[in-house]
């Protein structure tokens, strides 16, 4: 790590520690010493290094793998992602051949041999359009506008903050902030699909500073009692995207194109 | 990774639906405090995961920690390797349900060694108290030596298969897994190392009795690992029937990498076929979302299930997600007792939802969804974790998919040549056709 940015994501720390210090020093009475859910997720932005460090970042390409490893199953996954919520992600592997999932910002679709081509509706179109926000965390106060202090708990060795989130018309999630540093040491959601309502718990591991931002490189997910680990190898910030990296594959076109035509047919008004 | 949900969607689907291979223990060398530490803990693991796991509270209506305090000792002064894995076998058996085993690390080894048992071309079942040749191989040594469908086999390499037929009939009489157990039993003394001959006394189709003396040879299809799955072979073949009539089998959900497309491409190609065929029998089962993904092309409209996965405290709708272009025409579908898991949900929940037609035999009966992981000792240890109940409201486990139309393949038949499952099904098929193109 070059000394400029150590000092600079030093004094992000720092900076992390006196916004929830600050949070602290104007709480009064019987919650003197709980700090507010807002002062805890500004610290957290701190934390991975702060708005102006991410607001640098235009691009992000991330090369690494999923795993079932008690199964033994491995694939590659590659995350393209680009201001302001555009994403597409690749799991290829021979056993699986090619899982596609993406959103041009608008549509959210999902493909591959075994499922099809599908395009997303409902509260899992918006929870994917959500996520796939740039920065996320940054925006937070915009994506999440019901925010709440939960209370202290340990993740592993380590005392949290917990601090529960809610998205306009979704399921509320768990941050479990790191008392110490300020960062998210886990993060419960609700994954809600045609399947059902799933909770999945992930934990987010050996952080490492990149181009002035912290980042997970290592993932442990927790769903419906089985553990997934997603690790990266790589990570490239600014990388020159085509513009057809984000675009709607022929496949999801067609069905976009299908469902407009359909919704088109159903309000034109009969000639009897 | 700065985002997490875009994935989660991919950790759902992975959960593998297929019946446990069948396997013998072997390893009979006395223990060394290390291996006595590694059954221990494999032992622990076990106990631990299905304490943790399993959907039901009480785990098979077990005292599961009394299951514990019992058993666990014995693996603690188990003399051998076998002893020890006994016990482990013990346990889940008390289970009573299907989709609990464990494979013998050995077995990994000589699959790895030997890429998969070899094969004479000879598909077997028991029919009526007698094993009989159902189909061929095509280019098999069976085939190149005049070895017909419908003929007997009464004996491999010198051993009579009737006495071990009637003691197993006699063992699983009630049982689900009969035809598989039978079937097994004649497939697994006919296979054996690639290279190797095999002695085969048939009763051919002039009630003479035969001898064929024939090679065993790699088993068609890709070899194909599955994470801690041991390694299995797997087939896809598709073919036009009659003309106007689409034909698709395949051995296993498994391998979706390759199996997939080649099924969708053979989708594609029947989309204006006036029925299609879907052989699903001797199928065990494989993925769980290669039989959504599959189901797709064959529904029109959303929200439609092939049914409900119970899983510990949260239940998983099996969806199907309808393709953009789907097939139309009526579907039939063939089992038969050796068709188990994927292949139970996939035909039960069609059947339920009033897209196909059932033609066969009963099915296994062993739909619950599991999971194949690796001990400390290196066994491999497959458990369920999740109760599985169709659209209709069925738990197929121990039950199994009961055909609309049941029919049992007879020898005379097998003997000139038809496939009376099939042929019921084409049957089917065009009185549909009749009555649709009759109503238009």
């Amino acid at each position: 790590m070059k000394n400029e940015t150590r000092r600079h994501l030093t004094n992000r720390l720092v900076l992390a520690g006196l916004l929830v210090g600050a949070s602290l020093a104007i709480s009064t009475g019987a919650t003197a010493a709980e700090p507010t859910a807002e002062a805890l997720l500004d610290a957290y932005v701190e934390a991975m290094g702060g708005k102006a460090a991410m607001e640098k970042i235009e691009t992000r390409v991330t090369h690494g793998k999923l795993e079932i490893p008690a199964q033994g199953i491995v694939m590659n996954l590659t995350l393209y992602s680009a201001r302001p919520n555009l994403n597409y992600t690749l799991i290829e592997s021979d056993m699986v051949g090619k899982i596609e999932k993406g959103t041009d910002g608008e549509v959210s679709w999902e493909m591959s041999a075994m499922m099809g081509a599908q395009v997303k509706e409902g509260q899992e179109r918006d929870d994917y359009l959500r996520d796939s926000t740039f920065d996320k965390w940054l925006h937070w106060r915009k994506l999440y506008p019901e925010v709440e202090y939960a209370g202290t708990d340990m993740v592993g060795e380590k005392p949290v903050h917990k601090v529960v989130i809610k998205p306009e018309g979704g399921e509320p999630q768990t941050l479990y902030l790191d008392q110490s540093s300020s960062l998210a040491l886990r993060i419960d959601i609700v994954a809600e699909s045609p399947m059902g309502v799933i909770p999945v718990a992930s934990y987010l591991k050996d952080y490492r500073e990149i181009d002035g931002i912290l980042i997970p490189y290592e993932m442990e997910v927790e769903v419906m009692g089985q553990k997934r680990l997603i690790t990266t190898d790589k990570i490239e910030h600014n990388v020159a995207l085509s513009a057809d990296r984000f675009a709607l594959p022929p496949e999801i076109r067609a069905i976009v194109d299908k469902g407009e035509g359909e919704a088109a047919a159903e309000v034109e008004p009969t000639s009897e | 990774m700065s985002k997490h949900h875009p994935i989660v969607w991919v950790l759902l689907v992975f959960f593998v639906l297929s019946i446990g291979l069948p396997v013998t223990a072997e390893g009979d060398e006395s223990l060394g405090d290390e291996q006595r530490r590694l059954n221990l803990e494999s032992f622990d693991y076990v106990w631990t995961t299905i304490d943790e796991k399993h959907w039901e509270k009480k785990p098979g209506g077990l005292d599961w920690q009394a299951v514990r305090d019992e058993l666990r000792p014995r693996v603690e002064q188990a003399a051998t390797v076998d002893d020890a894995r006994d016990v482990l076998f013990e346990m889940i058996g008390r289970l009573g349900q299907s989709h609990f085993g464990i494979i013998p690390g050995h077995v990994y080894e000589e699959l790895q060694v030997e890429r998969g048992a070899g094969t004479t071309g000879i598909v077997a079942r028991v029919i009526d108290g007698r094993a009989v040749v159902i189909s061929i191989d095509e280019d098999s040594p069976a085939a190149d030596r005049g070895v017909h469908p419908g003929w007997e086999i009464l004996g491999v390499d010198k051993e009579p298969l009737e006495p071990r037929i009637a003691d197993l009939s006699r063992e699983f009489g009630d049982s689900l897994y009969l035809d598989l157990v039978l079937a097994s039993s004649v497939m697994g003394r006919l296979s054996g190392p690639v290279g190797e001959q095999v002695m085969v006394q048939f009763l051919d189709g002039r009630g003479r009795k035969v001898k064929r003396k024939l090679s065993r040879v790699e088993q068609t299809g890709d070899l194909v690992t599955l994470g801690f799955m041991p390694p299995v072979r797997v087939w896809i073949d598709h073919r036009p029937l009659e003309g106007t009539l689409g034909y698709i089998a395949f051995n296993m959900f498994i391998d979706p990498g390759r199996l997939m497309p080649a099924f969708n491409a053979a989708m594609r190609e029947f989309l204006e076929a006036d029925g299609l065929v879907i052989d699903l029998r001797g199928n065990p089962g494989g993925i769980l979302a290669m039989g959504m993904g599959m189901a797709g092309w064959l529904i029109d409209e959303k929200n439609h299930r092939l049914g409900t996965m119970y899983v510990k405290d949260q239940e998983v709708k099996i969806v199907v997600f309808p393709r953009p272009e789907t097939y139309e025409g009526p579907v039939a579908i063939l089992v038969d007792g050796l068709s188990g898991s994927c292949s139970e949900i996939f035909a039960g929940g069609l059947q339920d939802l009033g897209r196909a037609r059932v033609f066969g035999s009963r099915t296994m009966g062993a739909v619950l969804p599991s999971a194949i992981e690796k001990l400390p000792n290196g066994d491999g240890f497959q458990y369920a974790f999740a109760n599985y109940v169709s659209e209709g409201g069925e738990v197929l486990e121990g039950r199994g998919v009961i055909p609309d139309q049941a029919i049992t393949p007879t020898r005379e038949a097998l003997l000139q040549g038809r496939d009376e499952v099939l042929e019921a099904a084409i049957t089917w098929i065009r009185t549909h056709q009749e009555h649709m193109e009759a109503a238009r």
